[in-house]
């Protein structure tokens, strides 16, 4: 079956894109390419996300070589950052204020929750 | 170095330098256009004119000070075309930054998270310094 246009688009930008920036970031004020660890465990977030759920309203390369993951609904924001060493930071916030902020070693069925918690 | 990283002051040398940056100094972070996709294309809940937490989430943040520079210098000669995020050192301060001038670069400033000046900055903290910065 096809991938639904932003998440096949996301994964080419990652693929395409964001794994041809410099490495090192030729200034303090660049981003540059994020490191293998941050690209697998991104892409498999977004690989893994159920059919029909929200498009991204946010991917993008940190300033310290990680990828930024977020989704809305409403005024329900889900943030996850991927660490340059694969490790995960969940945020959930509600009207820009944080609720809920937690770490995951890696992608595993935990994140769940938090996907559940966007869509409720 | 640190991860791959050069910083301008070492860890473990970071501080609040009140003196020699005054509060009400504009502190001006240009956005690297190549550091997102494009989510607007297919999601309409995206937001375009917000600075986000990637945007400003370092170790050591690299902004440009109006003392030493201007906005219209930035965004014609340094940065052409960039977007810029804006906020003044009394707000990033108020978010919980530190501040000092970077020795190896005098139009700059660098943004330490006064929390842990030698770690990535914590989310909320620099999910404060979003809420106030001004996208230009």
């Amino acid at each position: 079956m096809a991938l639904e246009a932003w998440r096949e688009n996301a994964i080419s930008w990652i693929h395409d894109h964001a794994s041809a920036l410099p490495d090192p970031a030729p200034s303090g004020y660049h981003v540059g390419k994020p490191t293998p660890e941050a690209q697998q465990h991104a892409l498999e977030i977004i690989r893994s996300l159920p059919d029909g759920y929200f498009a991204l309203s946010e991917l993008a390369v940190t300033l310290d070589r990680g990828i930024e993951l977020e989704w809305r609904n409403g005024d329900k924001e889900l943030t996850i950052d991927v660490l340059d060493d694969g490790s995960l930071e969940i945020l959930h916030s509600t009207a820009d204020t944080i609720t809920e902020q937690r770490t995951l070693p890696r992608p595993d069925w935990r994140l769940g929750s938090s996907f559940d918690w966007l869509a409720s | 170095v640190a991860g791959g990283f050069s910083y301008s002051i070492p860890r473990g040398q970071r501080f609040d330098d009140k003196q020699n940056v005054a509060d009400n100094l504009t502190l001006w972070r240009a956005l690297d256009p190549n550091q997102k996709w494009n989510a607007a294309l297919y999601n309409p809940q995206a937001p375009v004119n917000k600075v986000h937490l990637a945007d400003i989430r370092k170790e050591e943040l690299s902004t440009a000070v109006s003392d030493r520079t201007t906005l219209t210098d930035l965004k014609s000669v340094r940065f052409s075309n960039w977007k810029v995020a804006e906020f003044t050192v009394a707000e990033a301060r108020h978010c919980g930054y530190w501040a000092m001038r970077d020795p190896l670069n005098s139009e700059d400033v660098l943004l330490y998270d006064g929390t842990g000046p030698d770690k990535i900055a914590s989310k909320p903290v620099a999910k404060k310094l979003t809420r106030l910065a001004r996208l230009l």
